[in-house]
């Protein structure tokens, strides 16, 4: 399995849909070299702009670009060897089906998650540029944790959307609604039933990024939206990391009896 | 190993891909014929487990196919489609696909070198497969199906764009994998192509088996059918007036410029016994005797027709 998800990766770093989402994870970092450039202006306000970060992380990256890259990954597993007709390769081997299915989500979740924690520190250190080096060395594990974060993210959003993917028509368009309808509302909505969101438990492990708010000040926002009765983080971990397994275990379940009807040439 | 067919049909949804197929592939090398759209490619890729049977069973040494990952340590296929991994390069195609396989780093490497040797291959193997020819996109194609010795061995159109130098090692190369008891299938829409690689065909179209078996049993099959026999000799004239004399010759066509004409009869053993008197008793003097429906593109011809 360790050659498969190895294979996949490095197929991953060649295709399209890679560039794609490498184009959307470039979305903050665009966003943070706009309030760079005018953040004079910002400054004049009384806002800094390394105080705008955790707002920016926690929503666009966590609330946005996590949900809306898994949905194009998970709704498309096998797609790239589907649309380049390369999986007549892989299914005439003697590897289960499962297994070639589940190497190449845990490969997705990889490349995007990389992607996106890469677009994470480029978009941490514009945000940072004239705060000196020590405020991002001194953030740096809470950055990696974030990484982590959105890694276990996508390990729970891919194979979930890859469910719907499989089960459903128009999988893309369920995986926004439910993205943005159940998750974004349920997930606000006070007493328990917000713990039946993914992004729930993904709040309850997201770094609070204290540096930088210490510094700010300005985090009202983020302790209105996020869960002030907390479960615990391990708890949080121990159940994603159980939808993950069970998730990508229905996926690879389902696709290993799919057939894939490849034009022919 | 054999493979076993029975009644097996595939259709997507209204459309029918094969329909209620029944034979038996025996070691050797066995010829799947049949226009563009026949249904060939679809019953390799039943054969190869990548689709479901809709209807029926197909078995390779006794064991079902689809979704059966064991049995495809035995199978070596090169399909149809030209596509591939175009950032890799030949060797590194062929050493993956042989991972995959179950082989060690060490072993797939060894597999990999042998397989692109027999392919002659070894100048580009390190080049990326998105800049070789078609020849050589073949050639790698093939690479990789044989790669890890396999018992049974689908090729779907392994001669596409390959030059008569690359045509000509193949057809040895499968010849001969068929002369060392492998069960190798080959499906082309082109007959002189799998007439040179063996006499065992089955003929498809509309996803239905049209005939099964040695190109001469094929032909006994179709008695309605009119045999054609063209005859080269020194009268032309006299051979055609005394030939159109008897019942079974439904028709004679002449070429005087080339001293030869073409009969068609619906008993064949009649006319071949009759012949020589003819021949004979008019002073008829002939050169030479052929039947083009003896070969695979007459047959195939009407068949389909």
């Amino acid at each position: 399995m360790g050659f498969l998800i190895g294979f996949f990766l490095r197929n991953g770093i060649h295709s399209r849909r890679t560039i794609w989402m490498a184009i959307l994870a470039l979305i903050p970092v665009g966003c943070s070299l706009l309030l760079w450039l005018i953040h004079p202006l910002l400054e004049d306000e009384g806002i800094e702009l390394a105080a705008l970060f955790p707002q920016m992380a926690f929503f666009l990256f966590l609330h946005f670009l996590l949900p809306v890259m898994a949905v194009f990954i998970g709704t498309a597993v096998l797609a790239d060897e589907v649309d380049d007709r390369t999986l007549p390769y892989l299914l005439v081997r003697p590897v289960p089906r499962w297994m070639t299915v589940l190497s190449k989500t845990i490969a997705s979740c990889f490349t995007v998650g990389i992607l996106l924690f890469l677009s994470l520190i480029l978009t941490y250190t514009v945000m940072m540029l004239g705060s000196g080096a020590g405020e991002w060395f001194a953030s740096l594990p809470r950055l990696l944790r974030s990484g982590g974060v959105l890694f276990i993210g996508f390990l729970v959003y891919v194979p979930l959307f890859g469910l719907l993917g499989g089960i459903l028509k128009r999988p893309v368009l369920t995986g926004l609604l439910f993205t943005f309808g159940w998750e974004k509302t349920v997930a606000f909505f006070p007493g328990n039933v917000k713990k039946m969101t993914v992004v729930h438990y993904l709040h309850v492990i997201f770094p609070k990024l204290h540096s930088v708010r210490a510094q700010s000040g300005r985090s009202a926002l983020l302790e209105l939206v996020l869960p002030t009765k907390q479960i615990s983080p391990v708890l949080a971990i121990v159940i994603l990391l159980l939808l993950a397994v069970v998730f990508g275990g229905l996926l690879a379940s389902l696709l290993s009896l799919r057939e894939y009807r490849l034009e022919q040439s | 190993m054999n493979i076993e067919v029975r009644n097996l049909s595939k259709w997507y949804g209204q459309v029918i891909g094969v329909n209620n197929l029944n034979f038996t592939l025996k070691p050797g090398v066995t010829g799947f014929l049949g226009p563009n759209g026949a249904g060939k490619t679809t019953l390799l890729r039943l054969l190869t487990g990548q689709l479901r049977p809709s209807k029926g069973s197909l078995a390779i040494d006794g064991r079902a196919v689809w979704n059966n990952h064991r049995i495809m340590e035995h199978i070596g296929y090169c399909p149809e489609v030209d596509a591939f991994w175009n950032y890799m390069t030949g060797w590194d195609f062929v050493g993956s696909l042989m991972r995959m396989q179950g082989f060690d780093s060490e072993e797939a490497r060894t597999r990999t070198r042998d397989a692109i040797t027999l392919m002659d291959m070894e100048e580009a193997e390190h080049k990326r497969i998105g800049g070789y020819s078609k020849g050589m996109r073949q050639r790698i194609k093939m690479a990789q199906a044989i790669a890890h010795d396999p018992d049974v061995l689908f090729l779907d159109e392994p001669l596409n764009g390959m030059d008569p130098l690359g045509r000509h090692q193949t057809i040895e190369l499968i010849k001969k994998m068929g002369s060392e008891g492998r069960t190798v299938v080959v499906s082309s829409h082109i007959l002189h192509e799998v007439e040179e690689m063996t006499d065992t065909i089955l003929l498809i179209n509309h996803g239905r088996l049209l005939a099964e078996g040695n190109i001469y049993e094929i032909r006994r099959l179709i008695d309605t059918h009119p045999l054609q026999v063209t005859i080269r000799c020194d009268n032309v004239n006299v051979l055609t007036a005394k030939l159109l004399e008897f019942e079974d010759v439904k028709s004679v066509e002449f070429d005087r410029e080339r001293s030869q004409l073409t009969v068609e009869t619906v008993r064949p053993d009649d006319f071949h016994l009759r012949l020589p008197g003819i021949a004979l008793e008019n002073g008829v003097k002939i050169h030479s005797l052929w039947s083009p429906d003896e070969n695979l593109e007459a047959v195939f011809d009407y068949l389909v027709r």
